[in-house]
């Protein structure tokens, strides 16, 4: 039995490694050129290479997406309480946040380069515009399916509309808002990237841009290496965070015993 | 604890409760007649049970009573006021038990106090107080010991004990219970019953309790009223002259059975039956 767990504990990284041996061995077995597909040794031999520069530029994207993160999510629990807690705010803005959530922010990218110019600014925009919106759904989903028995008793005690938003809206949506984190992080990355491979001269987007510009292929995925590998570092930091704070909501996963929150 | 509301004797004891003529009609696509011409008034102090067929309209009269609906004709009056906007001192508990599960059980009981007046404003000072009042409370409905656990640690049974508490810990003008054990098993349930009927005695509380289920009207009631099917009217109001404490065994005996089957006959008056 105990084989069985450990294969559970491994299984993330067997399958990564897995991942990584096949490619390697496929690059080798049909000798396919480095500049087409390198192979994951390539690939990390470049990391080594050219460390110094990945390390600047990554940085700089890390900052970049946090700024547009944090940004993102001041804006999107503040529009996502309004959209949650009053039906005319929801039925308003609804059709105006689904028709700009449709919007491929990559094309919104050179409209704010117009406004800003090239760098940072239109990175950190982007990264906060792909953002904000999933943040928002979900705490107004959080807060807006309250169970209307709970409303009925909180309005025969005399509840206003704050009280009851205060005791049981806010705090009912904080698995939703902690859930749409993970994805708001994975999304402000991916946006402030885009952003850097349109219009910048700093940040991992940009280091791509240029490297595949000048063939110097292995690069161009040491540098992917790098996105995803800070990719699943963010997601795992969000994660620990909402096991931190809302174990109620996820005993399903990890309920040990009947009793043991006592 | 010393401010439980007057008790009356028990012979003419004054109305808390007065509905008068009331109707209530939900607009919309192909409105609803909910209530119509209803009338019904409950004492100070008495345990009235309202039954009838499903979708009667006997959730839509407790709304009404607690204001969180208006009528559309007649008039709800509470305690000689008529009620125009939501009571702030009432308490409810559903099917549902609808505790909040990022709160212990303690906790959850405590939610009426911080958000009651007078209570609120004195919550923080009295904390202590009131903690002591909810553990008592908890251990009058058998729960003593399990304010630190979280809801959904607990059984079925044992979550709506705590709902039951959560509508009382304030010592609301009026209790609304809308079929509170309806989804529980047969054996849950009338140990709820009994425990319910021994608050009830000690705290002398006015409830409206809202069933389908004939035998706990009879058990639990001094007045059962049956409604009418769509639009909802009280049809039939019936005391239930039965002595207290009442036990399991007196579910069985002839005078309670007939008690049960008079009320099945109107209801079967009423209209379709469930």
């Amino acid at each position: 039995m105990n084989w069985k767990k450990a294969l559970f504990d491994a299984s993330p990284w067997l399958t990564t490694i897995g991942l990584f041996m096949l490619w390697e061995a496929a690059c080798r077995l049909f000798k396919i050129p480095p500049f087409i597909l390198p192979a994951p040794s390539q690939a990390v031999e470049a990391l080594i290479e050219y460390w110094s520069g990945i390390w600047l530029n990554a940085s700089h994207t890390f900052v970049t997406t946090l700024i547009g993160f944090a940004i993102a999510v001041v804006f999107g629990v503040i529009l996502g309480v309004a959209v949650g807690a009053s039906p005319l705010l929801y039925r308003a803005l609804n059709p105006v946040l689904i028709g700009f959530n449709s919007i491929p922010k990559v094309a919104v990218v050179p409209v704010l380069v117009l406004w800003f110019g090239i760098g940072t600014v239109p990175a950190v925009l982007t990264a906060f515009l792909v953002a904000f919106f999933p943040i928002s759904v979900n705490v107004a989903t959080g807060i807006a399916t309250m169970e209307p028995e709970l409303e009925d008793v909180l309005r025969s005690l005399g509840a206003s509309k704050l009280d009851i938003l205060w005791r049981v809206g806010l705090p009912r949506s904080l698995p939703y808002f902690f859930a749409s984190l993970k994805i708001a992080i994975t999304l402000a990355f991916v946006g402030a990237v885009i952003s850097e491979t349109i219009a910048s001269n700093q940040g991992i987007g940009y280091l791509m841009i240029s490297a595949s510009s000048t063939f110097r292929v292995p690069l161009v995925f040491a540098a992917l290496l790098v996105i995803a590998a800070m990719g699943v570092g963010m997601y795992a930091v969000a994660s620990l965070f909402e096991r931190r704070h809302i174990r109620w909501a996820i005993r399903n996963l990890e309920r040990g015993g009947f009793g043991s929150g006592g | 604890m010393s401010s439980t509301p007057p008790v009356a004797s028990a012979r003419g004891r004054s109305p808390l409760v007065i509905v008068e003529n009331a109707a209530l009609y939900y607009p919309g696509a192909g409105g609803v007649l909910a209530l119509e011409r209803l009338d019904l008034s409950i004492n100070q102090g008495e345990f009235a049970a309202m039954v009838g067929p499903s979708g009667c309209g006997k959730s839509t009269l407790m709304k009404l009573i607690s204001g969180l609906n208006r009528p559309t004709a007649g008039r709800v009056m509470v305690g000689n006021v008529e009620v125009r906007a939501p009571l702030k001192n009432v308490g409810m508990a559903f099917q549902n038990p609808a505790l909040l599960p990022w709160r212990t059980t303690l906790e959850n009981l405590l939610l009426p106090l911080q958000v009651v007046r007078p209570h609120r404003e004195r919550f923080r000072q009295e904390r202590k107080q009131y903690v002591e009042k909810a553990q008592t409370l908890l251990a009058k409905v058998g729960l003593a010991g399990v304010g630190n656990r979280f809801p959904w640690e607990l059984s079925g049974g044992m979550q709506q004990r705590v709902s039951l508490c959560r509508a009382l810990i304030h010592q609301p003008q009026i209790l609304l219970l809308d079929e509170p054990f309806g989804a529980l098993d047969a054996f849950t349930r009338e140990e709820l019953w009994d425990t319910l009927q021994a608050l009830w005695q000690e705290q002398r509380f006015t409830v409206l309790l809202v069933t389908h289920d004939l035998t706990e009207a009879v058990y639990l009631a001094d007045f059962a009223h049956v409604i009418s099917s769509r639009p909802g009217r009280v049809i039939y109001s019936c005391r239930i002259d039965l002595p207290r404490p009442r036990g399991s065994e007196m579910r069985y005996t002839p005078v309670f059975v007939d008690y049960v089957h008079d009320l099945r006959a109107h209801i079967g008056r009423a209209g379709d039956v469930p």
